[in-house]
């Protein structure tokens, strides 16, 4: 009994994952990026029912993020989109960018964090890397939109039925971290991008 | 402190995480308070088990993996501190190579899912029963002569961001520990944190 305790233990002491595709590198480069003005503003979202707010503004706009000197120099192009739920609190902050990759527009999700970072102990955070997360964007007549989040498991299943040769590593605790480079991850989402599965099914519904 | 190296892998594994008696009790360094204890003495795993998430897997057989991570558990610390009334937990595993002390330190936490938990690494050095020294790998010196390519350790970079990361096996790194340290060039003072005993 005592070491069952012990191994959810240590399960519990890895960082909760979801099954949204993180990755070490972006999914673009400074070439792929498109602005679309028209998706800056406050936009009521939906995930299955769970309604809340996301106010997304020009990066330029906010000069409170820590932004890395080469994201810095293009950030007229880029979004800081501020998602908040039902009561205005702010729920996660990313610096965004929107790219054009083969057919579809991708959002690449950067956690942001404010210059005088108060989010916790120094020493602490640097026991973390950033991971990139992607969406599709698919921009309605409207001007609405809905964000399609890849999906891990979808990749995760492709690699071990060896059915697509992209970087990862297996850490200690057996999860997989895809580290595959820029172009590896855009060689990926175009073969894959109109695959429904590898998506999440649910998806963020953005309207105005 | 300047900046650490961060590993995806840990330095130690199960068979080679060793205890030590003179690590465990209650520390300052700077006016800091920390709280060492073992694994199995710490009062985040007490709070596990009155928690009593282990319900499902309570009766399933143990897969090598799990007895492994039991070992490894059963055989590293709790490094507990608060901050701005936030209390934080790290997981240090000890190993002894080429005759000196190195420590795993692995950030526990249960909501970063736009984050990576990865491992910071110390070597480790009592200089008597009532002090320790912990000097981490200099992060931007490591950066620079991957950079300059004039040291080779498996990582991936992303310039566009910033990002770097060491990805070697731990075995590679327990032969890069071998080799550099004893290098004072991967650690300086900035680096480095002296703790003393609280009486």
């Amino acid at each position: 009994m005592k070491k069952i305790f012990v191994i959810a233990g240590l399960a519990l002491l890895i960082s909760c994952l979801s099954s949204c595709l993180r990755t070490l590198h972006p999914i673009f480069t400074t070439k792929d990026i498109v602005y679309e003005p028209k998706l800056t503003g406050t936009w009521k979202t939906d995930n299955q029912g769970t309604k809340g707010l996301a106010v997304i503004t020009n990066l330029a706009a906010d000069n409170s993020i820590e932004l890395p000197e080469k994201i810095s120099a293009i950030k007229q192009k880029g979004y800081l989109v501020a998602y908040k739920d039902e009561d205005g609190n702010t729920t996660g902050q990313y610096i965004a960018f929107l790219a054009r990759i083969g057919k579809h527009l991708y959002f690449d999700y950067y956690p942001a964090e404010k210059k005088d970072n108060e989010s916790g102990d120094e020493f602490f955070m640097w026991h973390f890397v950033k991971m990139h997360t992607s969406f599709r964007v698919d921009i309605s007549t409207t001007g609405n939109f809905e964000l399609s989040q890849l999906d891990d498991s979808y990749v995760i299943r492709l690699i071990e039925e060896k059915k697509i040769r992209i970087s990862h590593e297996k850490r200690a605790d057996d999860d997989m971290v895809i580290t595959a480079s820029t172009d590896e991850l855009q060689q990926y989402i175009i073969k894959y991008g109109d695959e429904p599965g590898a998506y999440r099914s649910d998806k963020t519904v953005f309207t105005k | 402190m300047q900046s650490c190296v961060t590993s995806l892998q840990p330095i130690v594994t199960h068979n080679t995480a060793i205890l030590d008696d003179r690590l465990a009790g209650n520390w300052n360094s700077d006016g800091q308070d920390y709280t060492v204890q073992k694994f199995h003495n710490s009062d985040l795993f007490k709070e596990l088990k009155e928690t009593g998430k282990n319900k499902d897997d309570a009766g399933k057989p143990l897969s090598k993996k799990d007895k492994e991570d039991s070992i490894l558990l059963s055989k590293s610390y709790i490094v507990k501190y608060r901050k701005d009334t936030i209390e934080y937990h790290l997981l240090g595993s000890l190993v002894k190579l080429n005759g000196q002390f190195f420590m795993n330190f692995m950030a526990i936490d249960f909501g970063m899912n736009d984050r990576l938990a990865t491992n910071t690494i110390a070597r480790v050095q009592f200089n008597n029963s009532n002090t320790v020294k912990l000097d981490f790998i200099d992060g931007s010196f490591l950066y620079e002569q991957v950079k300059a390519g004039r040291l080779k350790i498996k990582n991936e970079r992303d310039d566009l961001y910033d990002t770097f990361l060491i990805t070697a096996s731990t075995n590679e790194l327990q032969q890069f520990l071998q080799k550099y340290g004893s290098d004072p060039r991967f650690f300086n003072k900035e680096n480095s944190v002296t703790l003393t005993r609280n009486n």
